[in-house]
């Protein structure tokens, strides 16, 4: 494949995955299938316990599907590809207590040299330059979950998988998050697949919305948000626009969640 | 302490001969140990404390990452674990003495053999508990497998490595001098035995208290270099 055919595939490709886990139970992905194409932000949502988390890790390659593919522009990875970076939703289980903000975020670079500059401007990127220097259990939940951003952007990726990054963290601090990673995916050009249970936030952020099933999950419907960026908190979420996809979204999300309780 | 010591004085359950009283003790411990006999004794018992501790750690740690992380190891090896561990080491005394005789290299194997487990099996729990999302972190962070044992999974499990070492630190000073005081080697167990021989009563609960405060500087030690050196394990944040 030349490289011309390279950049015209999507930057991930999810075609008819199914996994069960463990090997034997029923499976928690049947038949799922989703595309993204580059510089998308896309979130997935479904009714919690919907297998969101292993989706992500198929996604990731650090979990292989049973059958289907997850193609990474077009290829297929064993390993999480050099061009992906993840933010996990626990981030005191994924920040090194042993080492400071600073060497926290450098760890996934190789080599030294230009290193110190591009762990500068990932910490001024999250706005931690003044906590370079602390343990991440010295700082708050909002600053280890932007620790753990700068991490994965210091590596220059494509493709930032999100899975509840936001999830663990007070009100307030969610929104900054997520004005942050926005602005962040737009200026580095970011391709991002958030996976969340909150449907405001996934139609705030995303450019397409993938709503899945209950268990055994799959697509139910991708629903394509095209409100203007810059999107703003206030402003973005009263237009009658946001609040149309806000309500197709919940709709769907209900109907699976009603099949659930039944 | 020094109220309960001369509380079981004035009781008088135990000939007052045997217990001196607690300023003699302390005076007398100070007058050893300045006129050089307690200080060599202490002297020595550290120089096989210390090599013999060094041995285990080394050996200790090794071993518990090898078989944490080689479980066909650890299947192989585990009845033979399993029968060694429970021996007290204090039984192994003869056999020591019939292979290897008297002297520093047998008191060496025995502090060894004796303070390994703890090390040994913490050093393992700890490769063991490392949390499998640190590895994961490591995985989408592009560092291949070698260079994540290196740079997560040893510096996650220092802290179990070091309450091991610890706990070995202080059953290390029991056994070095439980063989000096049994074997004549030279330290504080010979010294008290000496003592003991000569009728010096209260020299000998000079010397026995001299060895308390010196378990007592052992633990003190280990604790303040965890301390320093680990900041960030669960167990020293915020002091």
């Amino acid at each position: 494949m030349d490289k011309s055919a390279a950049m015209n595939e999507p930057i991930l490709a999810v075609d008819n995955l199914t996994k069960a886990f463990p090997a034997g139970a029923t499976p928690i992905l049947n038949g799922l299938t989703f595309r993204q194409e580059p510089g998308q932000f896309v979130a997935v949502v479904g009714p919690s316990g919907c297998g969101k988390t292993t989706l992500l890790r198929c996604i990731a390659s650090l979990m292989q599907p049973d059958t289907g593919s997850v193609l990474h522009r077009g290829r297929h990875f064993d390993n999480p590809p050099p061009w992906l970076s993840v933010v996990f939703q626990d981030y005191n289980r994924s920040l090194f207590p042993w080492l400071s903000v600073r060497r926290n975020v450098a760890f996934g670079l190789r080599g030294s040299g230009a290193n110190d500059k591009r762990v500068d401007e990932a910490l001024r990127a999250v706005n931690l330059e003044h906590a370079a220097d602390l343990y991440p259990w010295q700082v708050s939940g909002g600053m280890q979950q932007r620790c753990a951003l700068a991490r994965s952007i210091v590596v220059s990726p494509n493709l930032l998988l999100l899975d509840e990054p936001f999830a663990s963290v007070d009100a307030q601090t969610r929104i900054d998050l997520q004005d942050m990673v926005m602005e962040i995916c737009q200026t580095m050009s970011l391709s991002a697949l958030l996976v969340t249970h909150d449907i405001d936030e996934a139609v705030f952020m995303a450019d397409k919305v993938v709503v899945l099933s209950t268990r055994p999950a799959r697509v139910v419907e991708e629903i394509a948000i095209d409100l203007p960026r810059p999107r703003d908190q206030l402003a973005t979420k009263e237009t009658p626009e946001f609040l149309q996809l806000r309500h197709r979204v919940y709709t769907l999300v209900r109907k699976q969640a009603q099949k659930l309780s039944r | 302490m020094i109220a309960s010591w001369e509380a079981v004085r004035a009781l008088g359950f135990v000939d007052r001969r045997d217990l001196p009283s607690a300023a003699s003790i302390v005076e007398t411990a100070a007058v050893d140990l300045w006129s050089g006999g307690l200080a060599h004794a202490v002297l020595a018992t550290i120089g096989s404390w210390a090599p013999g501790l060094a041995v285990a750690a080394v050996a200790g740690a090794g071993a518990g990452i090898a078989l944490a992380l080689l479980p066909r190891l650890e299947i192989a090896t585990r009845p033979l674990l399993e029968f060694v561990r429970p021996i007290p080491s204090v039984a192994l005394i003869p056999v020591a003495l019939l292979v290897l005789g008297v002297g520093l290299q047998m008191q060496l194997f025995m502090i060894a053999f004796a303070s390994i487990w703890p090390i040994l099996f913490s050093t393992k729990a700890g490769v063991e508990d490392v949390d499998p999302r640190f590895v994961e972190t490591g995985r989408v962070l592009h560092v291949g497998r070698a260079a994540r044992i290196f740079r997560i999974v040893l510096p996650a499990m220092l802290p179990s490595f070091a309450t091991g070492l610890r706990t070995a630190s202080a059953i290390a000073l029991v056994v070095a001098i439980t063989v000096e005081m049994l074997t004549g080697q030279p330290g504080i167990g010979s010294y008290i035995e000496n003592v003991r021989l000569s009728g010096l009563v209260t020299g000998m609960w000079a010397s026995i208290f001299v060895t308390g405060v010196l378990g007592y500087l052992v633990n003190a030690l280990f604790v303040t270099v965890e301390r320093a050196t680990m900041p960030w394990s669960t167990e020293n944040r915020d002091r």
